[in-house]
């Protein structure tokens, strides 16, 4: 089965490929989602509203078919596996980012904007100074976890015909007739790349964790 | 100095329960108002009207331009900031002193009150006292002409209260406006040029110097709340 080394790499490589893509739009779609919740009009918030609670709704692999067979029967429109991936995984992941960075924005006492104020710290200079850095710092952990479940849900693309990581486990599955050790491997690559973002959620929980944002703890 | 003036403020919350009525208050600057009363009476409110986070409804409100600072009951450090940051941004953002200098001024007012050590600690790793004279001290170096102080030695052990009493003192010396919700009436009496006692749901009942009002109160219930503080302060004597 290493003879077949190079495919795995490509399967990884897809796999990194399709998260990247599905993380940077999925986050910037949906930042726009939570601007749009707090928009002054009302339309606006009610169709991110929707937006929101529709596509956390509907299963990823769901997601990923009906893109995939109906975006051509709708609109006409025949994209590659591989965009239709992306599109789903962005489409999948903006709402869970938008309802992380409000919970964020939301859990900062009304004392911190208070005691903000009192100084005199108001508009950019409040939210760049003291609101801004206590938002980010409840977001990442969270955030990042959001985006180790995109990298997981990539194996999903696998049915649509993406040759990600989990169809190339399959095919190698088939040219080698050794499932146990190719699921196996496969099970292990996962592992080696999800690593370094868990690594990276332990370290943000306890460098945050240090300061305790303001729950106050006496010592 | 303009001094503080309110007159016949009103302010009504949402649900239809007063916040304030009617207040009317004046204070000049170098002089300590403390407000008492009982729980709910609107001293919090009274204290965030003067410092700008409420607006009233009715009724007028005069003071000296320029920030007014408040240090609030709750915690209000900024947790995402060192003790010492948290003492000299205001002064380095706001007030334009250099970094440095606003360092070298933070430094010198926290080891004066014993926080030396704690500069480079985040607010979770200090204790409720520490916490709360840095939250002093940070509005302090602000050099506020108005200086709002809401119950802020509630909860702390009387070591720690005794030394932001004796901070208080201290301010009382400078040209500042001070108003302070507090439960201290030792201490109001002692110190405080005017005292006025809250209650009925945001109304001012009593108002007059620290002897006419804790010693000589018109208001029976003014003299019932004495009265029960005398006891269980007499209670913790003995």
């Amino acid at each position: 089965m290493w003879q077949f080394g190079w495919l795995w790499g490509r399967g990884l490589m897809i796999t990194l490929y399709l998260t990247a893509i599905a993380v940077v739009f999925g986050t910037g779609l949906g930042l726009l989602l939570v601007a749009a919740a707090e928009s002054r009009y009302w339309l606006l918030r009610a169709l991110s509203r929707a937006y929101i609670d529709l596509f956390r709704a509907i299963p990823a692999l769901v997601l990923l078919g009906t893109l995939y067979f109906c975006l051509p029967i709708l609109f006409g429109v025949r994209l590659p596996p591989f965009q239709v991936a992306a599109l789903g995984l962005t489409l999948n992941l903006a709402p869970f980012v938008a309802e992380v960075v409000r919970s964020a924005i939301n859990s900062v006492p009304q004392i911190q904007y208070e005691s903000a104020l009192v100084f005199g710290f108001r508009g950019w200079r409040r939210d760049y100074y003291i609101i801004g850095p206590q938002v980010v710092e409840r977001l990442l952990p969270p955030l990042v976890g959001q985006y180790i479940t995109t990298l997981k849900l990539t194996s999903l693309a696998a049915a649509i015909g993406v040759e990600e990581l989990w169809n190339v486990t399959s095919q190698i599955t088939t040219l080698t007739s050794l499932p146990l050790e190719t699921k196996l491997v496969a099970a292990g690559l996962y592992v080696f790349i999800v690593a370094p973002l868990l690594a990276g959620t332990y370290w943000l929980e306890r460098r945050y964790g240090v300061k305790g944002l303001g729950e106050g703890r006496d010592r | 100095m303009t001094p503080l003036v309110l007159r016949r403020v009103t302010k009504q919350w949402p649900n239809g329960k007063f916040g304030l009525r009617d207040v009317s208050l004046e204070a000049m600057p170098s002089t300590l108002t403390a407000i008492i009363g009982h729980s709910g009476a609107g001293k919090t409110t009274l204290a965030k009207t003067v410092a700008g986070l409420i607006d009233v409804d009715s009724g007028e409100l005069q003071r000296e331009p320029g920030q007014p600072v408040m240090v609030f009951q709750e915690d209000s450090l900024w947790p995402h900031m060192t003790l010492l940051k948290n003492v000299s941004c205001p002064l380095h953002i706001l007030k334009k002193a250099s970094r440095a200098e606003a360092e070298h001024r933070a430094i010198a007012l926290l080891e004066e009150w014993g926080l030396g050590s704690e500069l480079q600690n985040y607010p979770a790793q200090l204790s409720g006292g520490q916490r709360q004279r840095g939250a002093l001290a940070r509005a302090w170096l602000m050099e506020p002409k108005i200086l709002v102080l809401d119950e802020i030695t509630s909860g702390l052990d009387p070591e720690n209260t005794a030394a932001i009493l004796k901070s208080i003192l201290a301010l009382k010396s400078t040209e500042t406006i001070l108003l302070m919700v507090t439960h201290q009436l030792n201490f109001a009496r002692a110190i405080a040029d005017q005292v006025i006692f809250m209650a009925d749901g945001g109304r001012v009942i009593e108002k007059g110097t620290a002897k006419e009002v804790l010693e000589h109160p018109k208001d029976p219930r003014v003299a019932r709340f004495i009265a029960a503080f005398d006891f269980s302060g007499s209670q913790q004597c003995e």
